[in-house]
């Protein structure tokens, strides 16, 4: 589909463009925000490029979460399947990411994530993270930090939407029981 | 649509076969290499830690590597030139001594046969004869003893070939690992990331522990076995160490060692003293190393491993003993974590 000049064609130069790319897509990444791009080279090394055919599963609800992905093309649904209910949460595309909590904690996906079309995929996992927190803990406590930043995000805007709805619900008389822990705004750890 | 599949299918199987045939021809090729490869990877496993380390202080991997791969080789070098020298020279006086010893036993045993005359059966009696079991004793002890060193192949060969493999290994092991992973397929992918990583990292726990445990009891051994005077203390406090590898049966090989050197003394007295320091090892052992130490390493039932040192005594004697628990902990932790993950993923 793409036309490509003879240069670009050739090995050498289509590889150079391609890992542009993923440089590209790493610097934007929230996770590797404020990284230089010596450590996102670094990085780079350590993540694993995976390619996935149409409705192919990039993990699964319930599976153990490994880590993050970053989507360099094609697109990723996120769902769930309750009963015969197929329940869609979102659909990324290139530039996106999913799975980040798994990073930081080993516990069950909340949801599956599956390949809609042909798409190319970076992994970067929480083996990973802890032999670069060994290897290179400068680079390894930005991401970690990074980390923090967008856990503690989230963690405002979930308290946010829980304050919008409460006042809401007293505004109808509706009596609301805190639930003993806060959800995740995407299950998509 | 169907003939699309069979070609799919085709394709796959295609590139299934040269995959497994190249990787056949190469395992065919580097058959000779198996064990220099196998020492090589357990090197850079036990040292790649130490590498790790030092490019966390800002070295590149490349000098992190050679700085820790010379450290070895220097640590080994100054270790060899202080230690071998006094474990060859004590087994050089125990072969030199060894028609002496030999005499002193039937000594021992024509007294024990004395004391015992009336009072035991004459069978056995007639089993501690001097003439009938000091050849059997000699006769059994080099048959556990590995008669054939051919599997150790060429050592010069391997000297030159396994430091270059470790420092691959240590170097490039992260990218060789990225590049074996790539032929994964999706499915499997993120359960084999965890399996591989689990294994590694409780294989690194494993030999870590042991290390430790071995150099802790070959010194209590050691200084044990010095302090009270024992001849080829320093043979013995070692092969004590290892044989404590060895469950159940390894203590009291370590016991029986030290009590039959000790018998061996004129007078005899050294026995009681030598089995007070193999009692003192065992209570560090139990009390300290096992708990504090090994606690987290792989506990392995009795019959497993009572079968795997019987499997691998068969095939390598006395060493085959000694590696047989390192061994059947490292595929039996590997097994468990195998299991956990495709039952967590679904898999069975």
């Amino acid at each position: 589909m793409n036309r490509t000049t003879l240069w670009e064609s050739l090995r050498f130069f289509r590889k150079e463009n391609a890992e542009e790319e993923i440089m590209e897509l790493l610097r934007s990444c929230p996770v590797f925000v404020g990284i230089p791009d010596r450590g996102l080279r670094q990085i780079r090394e350590m993540c694993h490029l995976r390619y996935y055919k149409d409705n192919e599963h990039i993990f699964r609800f319930g599976e153990p979460g490994v880590g993050l992905y970053i989507i360099l093309e094609g697109q990723v649904e996120i769902y769930r399947n309750e009963g015969e209910l197929h329940r869609q949460f979102t659909v990324f595309g290139p530039g996106d990411f999913l799975g980040e909590l798994a990073l930081l904690e080993d516990r069950p996906r909340t949801a599956s994530a599956a390949s809609r079309g042909y798409s190319r995929v970076m992994g970067f996992f929480r083996p990973d993270l802890l032999s670069l927190l060994q290897r290179n803990p400068r680079l390894g406590s930005v991401i970690i930090l990074n980390m923090a930043r967008l856990t503690a995000r989230r963690l405002i805007n979930t308290n946010d939407e829980l304050e919008r709805l409460q006042l809401e619900a007293s505004r109808l008389g509706v009596q609301v029981t805190p639930a003993p822990s806060s959800p995740e705004s995407l299950p998509t750890n | 649509m169907m003939r699309g599949d069979v070609a799919n299918f085709l394709v796959q199987l295609f590139f299934v076969t040269l995959l497994v045939s190249f990787v056949a021809f190469m395992i065919a090729g580097v058959t000779a290499l198996a064990i220099p490869i196998g020492i090589a990877f357990l090197i850079a496993l036990a040292l790649n830690p130490a590498a790790d380390f030092l490019e966390g202080l800002g070295i590149p991997r490349f000098f992190a590597v050679l700085f820790v791969f010379v450290g070895m080789i220097v640590g080994t070098v100054i270790a060899a030139k202080l230690i071998v020298p006094l474990v060859i020279g004590e087994l050089q006086n125990l072969v030199q001594q060894q028609d002496m010893l030999q005499e002193r036993a039937a000594v021992s045993l024509n007294q024990l046969r004395t004391q015992l005359d009336g009072v035991a059966p004459a069978s056995v009696t007639a089993g501690l004869d001097p003439a009938t079991l000091i050849p059997r004793v000699r006769e059994q002890t080099a048959a556990m003893l590995p008669s054939d060193f051919s599997f150790l192949g060429n050592i010069v060969t391997y000297l030159l070939v396994t430091p270059i493999i470790t420092i691959v290994f240590l170097w490039q092991g992260h990218e060789i690992f990225h590049r074996l992973m790539y032929m994964i397929p999706n499915r499997y992918f993120e359960m084999t990331i965890l399996l591989v990583n689990n294994i590694y990292s409780n294989i690194i726990a494993y030999i870590r522990g042991l290390s430790i445990q071995f150099a802790i009891l070959a010194t209590v051994f050691s200084a044990g076995f010095y302090l009270i005077g024992l001849p080829y203390w320093p043979v013995i406090g070692i092969l004590a160490a290892v044989a404590n590898i060895i469950p159940y049966l390894g203590p009291a090989l370590g016991a029986a060692l030290a009590a039959g050197v000790a018998l061996l003394q004129p007078g005899g007295d050294l026995i009681v003293p030598a089995l007070a320091v193999v009692g003192v090892a065992q209570l560090v052992d139990n009390a300290l190393i096992q708990p504090v130490i090994l606690a987290r390493s792989v506990e392995l039932h009795p019959l497993i491993a009572i079968m795997a040192v019987i499997t691998m005594q068969q095939y390598l004697g006395v060493i085959g003993m000694v590696i047989a628990i390192p061994l059947a902990s490292i595929v039996m932790v590997s097994i468990e974590i195998m299991y956990r993950q495709l039952k967590a993923f679904g898999i069975i």
